[in-house]
Parts: C-alpha cells; sequence; structure tokens
C-alpha cells in the first residue's frame, strides 16, 4: 500500500490553486488522474492540469470562492482513491538513429552503452502515461530504463522536428508538433500524436501503456 | 449560410484569426492561443455588435489591405494604422460601414503593435475543439490553421442585429505590470526590463539586470498566460496566449489578467516595469 503524504495547497495568480504533493511515482499519479477528472466535472472549473506530483485547478472566482474551493478540493483527495493504469498498451513504431534519431550516438556515450544497447533498453521497456503538457498530446511517459537516464541537452533546439522520440530525466516522450526542446532525441515515428479530428485528440492518455518498437 | 465575406489583398507581416481562446483542453496539451490583447479584442466585438466570443482578425504592424465583398459593419481596435476606407480616413475604437467592394487599407502603426479587425457576423471558420482561433503549433483553428496571406478569402458569419457600442478613447498604455507577487519575486521589482528578440506569441523574453539563479527546473506543473518564468539566467519570460501548458521554470510571478493586453502591444525594445499587486 503507498503511503500518501498530505498535500499542500496553495493560490498561485488570481485564479488557480495548485496542489502538490514531494512524490512523483505512478501512486501518486493515478490519485491525481483521478482527482483532476472529478475537478473537471465541477462547472467552476475551468481547467484542471495535471504535472509531476501535482494538479493545477482554474477557477472562475465570479462563482466560487479560493477558500470555499481548497476545502471542496481536500475533501475530494480524501475521497479519491485512484485510477487504474490502463490494461490496453499503446505501440508506437520508431526508427531509431541516424538523421531522425541525431542524440542516439551521444546518449550512448554519455551512458556508456553501444547504440543498439541503448535502442534494446528503450524499446524493451513499458511506459505509462504520467500526464500530458507542453504541446497539445506531448505525452510524459514514466518507465524509462534507469541506464538511459541523463539531464536535459545544456542547449535547447530551436527546432524538435514533429515525431521525434525522445528522453530526458526519467522521462521519455514523443514530440507532436515541429518546437523547440530539450531532451536528446533519438528516433523518430510516423504516429500521429494529436489529431483534433479525433475524440480524445491525444493520442495517449494518462494511464495509457506505451512500448515502442523499432521499425 | 451567408455568402458574405472579406478578402485579404495584403496580409501584413502576421495577420491571424482569433478568438477568446480554446478552453479547457491544457490536460491534453492544447494551448489558449486567444487575442494577445483582450481587451482591444473585445471592444472591437463591441463595437459591431457582435456576440461575445465572435473571431475577429489580429494584425501585427498593419501593412494589410482588406476588400469587403458585402456590406458589413467593421471596427479596428489597438494599434492606429492610419487606416483609410476608399481613401477616406477612418478613426481607431470607433464603428464604420463598408459598402460591397470597398477597400481598406491599414499602414505600418507609429506606437503599438497590434490592431484587431472585428467585422459584423464574426469570421466564419469551422470551430476546432471548441474555438475559431488560430493554434500556430498544433496548425489548427482559423484558416487552415495557419497565418493568413494575401488572397485568403475569410467568410463572415450573419449579420448581427444586436446593438452596437458607442466609439470609446484610446485607452492610455503604460508597460507597468502589476503582478502578484511569489517566493522569487524580488527578481522583478525596482528595475526596468526591456522587450527580447526573441518574444513572440508564447511568451515574452525580458531582457535587463537579472539575477542568475541556481535552482534549475522543478518537476513539470502547470503553466498559464501571466505567469513569469525564471530560467536560470534570471531574465523572467512573461507567458502570453500561446503558452506552452506545462513548465518546469520557477515562477517568478503572475501578471493580472487585466494587464496582460500591454505586452500584446508591446513592441521589441519596449520597456517594462512590474508592481506588486495584492
Amino acid at each position: 500500500m503507498h503511503e500518501f503524504g498530505a498535500p499542500n495547497l496553495r493560490r498561485v495568480g488570481q485564479s488557480t490553486i495548485v496542489l502538490e504533493c514531494d512524490d512523483t511515482s505512478t501512486a501518486m499519479q493515478q490519485r491525481l488522474w483521478a482527482l483532476a477528472r472529478v475537478a473537471r466535472s465541477w462547472p467552476h472549473i475551468g481547467e484542471a492540469v495535471i504535472g509531476a506530483g501535482n494538479l493545477s485547478v482554474v477557477f472562475d472566482g465570479r462563482v466560487v470562492a479560493y477558500e470555499a474551493l481548497r476545502v471542496e478540493l481536500e475533501a475530494a483527495w480524501e475521497r479519491t482513491l485512484g485510477d487504474a493504469v490502463s490494461e490496453r498498451t499503446i505501440e508506437i513504431v520508431v526508427r531509431y538513429g541516424g538523421d531522425e534519431g541525431a542524440d542516439l550516438r551521444d546518449v550512448a556515450e554519455a551512458c556508456g552503452l553501444r547504440e543498439d544497447e541503448v535502442i534494446a533498453l528503450h524499446a524493451s521497456a513499458t511506459y505509462v502515461v504520467a500526464f500530458v503538457g507542453f504541446l497539445p498530446g506531448f505525452a510524459y511517459l514514466d518507465g524509462l530504463d534507469e541506464r538511459l537516464r541523463l539531464p536535459r541537452r545544456a542547449a535547447p533546439r530551436t527546432r524538435v522536428p514533429a515525431g521525434s522520440v525522445a528522453i530526458a530525466g526519467a522521462q521519455s516522450g514523443v514530440y507532436p508538433f515541429d518546437s523547440p526542446g530539450g531532451w536528446h532525441v533519438i528516433g523518430r515515428t510516423a504516429q500521429r500524436m494529436f489529431d483534433p479530428d479525433r475524440e480524445p485528440a491525444a493520442l495517449l492518455q494518462p494511464g495509457d501503456r506505451v512500448r515502442f518498437v523499432p521499425a | 449560410m451567408s455568402d458574405r465575406a472579406i478578402t485579404l489583398e495584403r496580409a501584413g507581416l502576421q495577420s491571424l484569426v482569433v478568438d477568446r481562446g480554446r478552453f479547457g483542453l491544457r490536460h491534453q496539451g492544447v494551448g489558449w492561443c486567444g487575442a494577445l490583447d483582450l481587451r482591444s479584442y473585445t471592444i472591437a466585438n463591441e463595437l459591431v455588435g457582435n456576440s461575445e466570443g465572435a473571431a475577429a482578425i489580429e494584425i501585427v504592424l498593419g501593412d494589410v489591405i482588406v476588400r469587403f465583398e458585402t456590406a458589413s459593419q467593421f471596427a479596428l481596435a489597438g494599434a492606429d494604422c492610419g487606416a483609410e476606407l476608399d481613401g477616406v480616413p477612418v478613426a481607431t475604437w470607433s464603428p464604420h460601414a463598408a459598402c460591397a467592394g470597398a477597400r481598406l487599407i491599414l499602414r505600418r502603426p507609429r506606437a503599438w503593435m497590434r490592431t484587431i479587425l472585428a467585422v459584423d457576423g464574426g469570421i466564419d471558420v469551422p470551430l476546432v475543439l471548441g474555438s475559431r482561433t488560430t493554434d500556430l503549433i498544433a496548425a489548427m483553428g482559423g484558416l487552415a490553421g495557419r497565418a493568413l496571406r494575401a488572397g485568403d478569402r475569410l467568410a463572415l458569419g450573419p449579420a448581427s442585429r444586436t446593438a452596437r457600442r458607442a466609439p470609446v478613447a484610446s485607452p492610455d498604455i503604460d508597460c507597468v505590470l502589476r503582478t502578484i507577487a511569489q517566493p522569487l519575486s524580488d527578481h522583478l521589482w525596482d528595475r526596468t526590463w526591456t522587450v527580447g528578440h526573441e518574444s513572440n506569441r508564447m511568451g515574452y523574453r525580458l531582457k535587463g539586470d537579472a539575477m542568475p539563479h541556481d535552482l534549475g527546473m522543478l518537476p513539470s506543473r502547470a503553466v498559464f498566460p501571466g505567469f513569469i518564468q525564471l530560467p536560470p539566467s534570471g531574465e523572467p519570460i512573461v507567458l502570453l496566449s500561446d503558452a506552452q501548458t506545462t513548465g518546469g521554470y520557477p515562477l517568478a510571478g503572475v501578471v493580472i489578467e487585466e494587464d496582460l493586453w500591454k505586452l500584446g502591444q508591446a513592441p521589441i525594445g519596449a520597456q517594462v516595469r512590474f508592481v506588486r499587486w495584492e
């Protein structure tokens, strides 16, 4: 049984409450997925966004006072057990290395591994979507092998191509669109990560399991 | 179905279809992407009697020519581009009538950055995830998810029947940003910051007498327009409409919603200050 510490709630800015714990375990994320889902069903809530061990809720200050919402959120936290990790596993086909994985060589060198060992470790893990953020459909994937954990690049790139499969810290992710980025790019997928005509638009949702399959 | 429309004969530096924003999907990574100067957007729509949330065009530094395909009411708010309708000067912050075929010319403004053009009935592009605003990163909303180009024809909604608002006086702009303090806010006060070159719709990067810090990155958390992020250089980044939905830099303060429009009107090189707001 996971031991949860008491969360810290505070107001940030005019209309945001942040609930945070010093805990980014999957058990914590599961509880946050459920709490965010509940909060999103409240009429006075505009956004409920999960991060790593935290939840930010944007409220309509004309309808609900901060103190009342804080009490409501604390009560919801107490009754929330947590959502299960999904039974479904989504497979993402990746072309590793070469021009499409420009950092593979540097990652291998920094980790003291060969390139094929990096690919094998990245493709053998099962990841869990901890939360979605940054860009439309960008899923932060927990479960990166400890041997592949590196800090972000010292100098972020101004443009990382859409479909880039990347790693940083204890996480992996796929850039859904061309964007600036500081993660190490090791491959690319043709999978469309975000499509506004799809429901839900983001391919990966919190709690989904993900595997990377070498092309 | 309405056949009302306008055509852009010149599209300027960056003209976008905007509305208030695409809300409620930040947990899917979807940014708000609404008008950068929401104040001008709201006034322009009110001047032509549009319903709240009607789509308008946000123009950066003028240099735009619009042809009205059908008779329309329109209003300009924000930067004064010395506009002329078929050679006759038209005031900003005031409603006007255009005949079918009339041409509206916007020149480069002497001050301010952005002009909102609202036309009665609103710009009728499809709703994408609940909004008509353009998301340039996800290439969705607006017209095909991109900035407008010369030759683009934009359909208008049915002419509105609601009462129009009377002309308003041009608001003063002071570039003083009322800011809710955070533990790191001491970096902000009592100095003047300059809008840097790398500023865009995602955020304004400010240059000045910065104090570097070694707090590094924090666990990712939600960020919103108005949040002031503090990278290790100590030079603050004020997040705006197109901001990413999560970030890991320490938070140096939050600019109140009512003052964010000022940044939308502040050109690169402008001086801004933060003042504590309780």
